[in-house]
């Protein structure tokens, strides 16, 4: 049945409004709901070390099973080569050492060498991993000096947090758990509830948002019209979750997309 | 690997990262006293003598070989950040490398 696409939403910085990752909104896509949006590639920023990058034997980045679009990654400017076509670091977190380019920004035609950092300083580096001729570097769309060493703290506890925390849905995932959320399941449950009494669509509604309300950012609306395309009409889904927040059942969470019930499950 | 001064000898031969504040820096430049995050008071052997002067807080990274650490290179803390650094948060990521599989462990 369908995938809560929610439960990804928002855990990661940088994950970009309204899209999902990527892996859980393709089943969607395919039967063609209503609130479907085109197949995407997945939009997230992980920050990690640089040997799971070099270590990682799958044709495209992926950690715990989750493709990675962007990495974040701290660490020592060991070398710096500049040439008027690219700046090339070289960082070193300890656990690797990775190639970091820069290319000139906007209609720049050349590099600004002034741009440049120097060698022996921390940096943190943002961009997505690419291969050339088999050896994979990163693209540095940001390079910037890490003036507080905090920041090295800070990315050490980030890097084994969101590693945990994708483990975590890796194996919540593929468990039948806590991950589908269906209609009828729903209706058997409990006596009732804030969203309205007894089994009115509103009810139904209500009852969907509460199961996807264990994720953090709770569940898009996209996700609810998925979980009861059979049953309701998406207009009427609107309404009704419309009606739900004015009531002060259901609110909004990262983005208007996204709602959480007042109560959780 | 990241450690303090308290699972430094179980890393003996290997490559380590010690974060730490620079207690006595030898005349001669080629050996320093740290303490680690973790209180503990380490000696720290450069190849080479040291070319400037280091003090306050540095991370060094190097072998371990026995009670002491020979230095390959290192990164001395900006001296206007050392106030605001916090070790013991620091010593306690150290801690945490080592309480579980993760992606910081190098084997």
């Amino acid at each position: 049945m369908w995938n809560n696409p929610g439960g990804f939403d928002g855990d990661f910085s940088g994950t970009t409004g309204g899209g999902s990752g990527g892996g859980f909104m393709n089943t969607t896509a395919q039967f063609g709901s209503p609130a479907a949006k085109k197949e995407r590639r997945s939009q997230n920023i992980i920050a990690t070390t640089v040997k799971c990058i070099l270590d990682c034997q799958e044709e495209s980045f992926t950690i715990e099973g989750m493709e990675v679009n962007m990495v974040c990654l701290v660490g020592i400017i060991r070398s710096v080569d500049i040439s008027s076509t690219k700046i090339s670091y070289t960082l070193d977190d300890h656990t690797g050492v990775i190639d970091v380019l820069r290319y000139p920004e906007g209609d720049a035609e050349e590099t600004n060498e002034n741009d440049a950092l120097a060698e022996g300083v921390y940096a943190r580096v943002f961009g997505p991993v690419r291969s050339l001729q088999e050896k994979r570097h990163i693209l540095g769309f940001r390079v910037v000096q890490v003036d507080d060493p905090n920041m090295i703290t800070t990315h050490v506890l980030e890097v084994i947090q969101q590693q945990l925390m994708l483990k975590k849905l890796k194996s919540s995932g593929a468990g039948e758990g806590s991950g589908p959320v269906l209609a009828n399941s729903s209706l058997l449950s409990g006596p009732s509830v804030p969203g309205g009494s007894g089994n009115s669509d509103k009810d139904l509604v209500y009852r969907v948002i509460v199961q996807g309300s264990s994720s953090e950012s709770g569940i898009s609306k996209a996700a609810v019209k998925a979980s009861l395309q059979r049953k309701l009409a998406a207009d009427k889904i609107d309404r009704l979750m419309e009606e739900l927040a004015s009531d002060g059942s259901i609110y909004t969470t990262v983005d208007d997309e996204h709602f959480m019930a007042i109560e959780s499950t | 690997m990241r450690v303090n001064g308290s699972l430094l000898p179980q890393f003996n031969g290997k490559g380590v990262v010690v974060l730490g504040k620079v207690l006595n820096v030898d005349p001669n430049g080629m050996s320093v006293t740290l303490r680690t995050s973790d209180g503990k008071t380490i000696n720290l052997v450069f190849n080479q003598p040291l070319m400037e002067n280091l003090e306050g807080i540095v991370e060094v990274h190097g072998t371990c070989s026995g009670s002491q650490v020979h230095i390959e290179s290192y990164y001395m803390l900006p001296i206007d950040t050392i106030e605001n650094f916090d070790m013991d948060a620091y010593d306690q990521a150290v801690q945490l490398i080592h309480s579980t599989e993760n992606a910081w462990i190098v084997h």
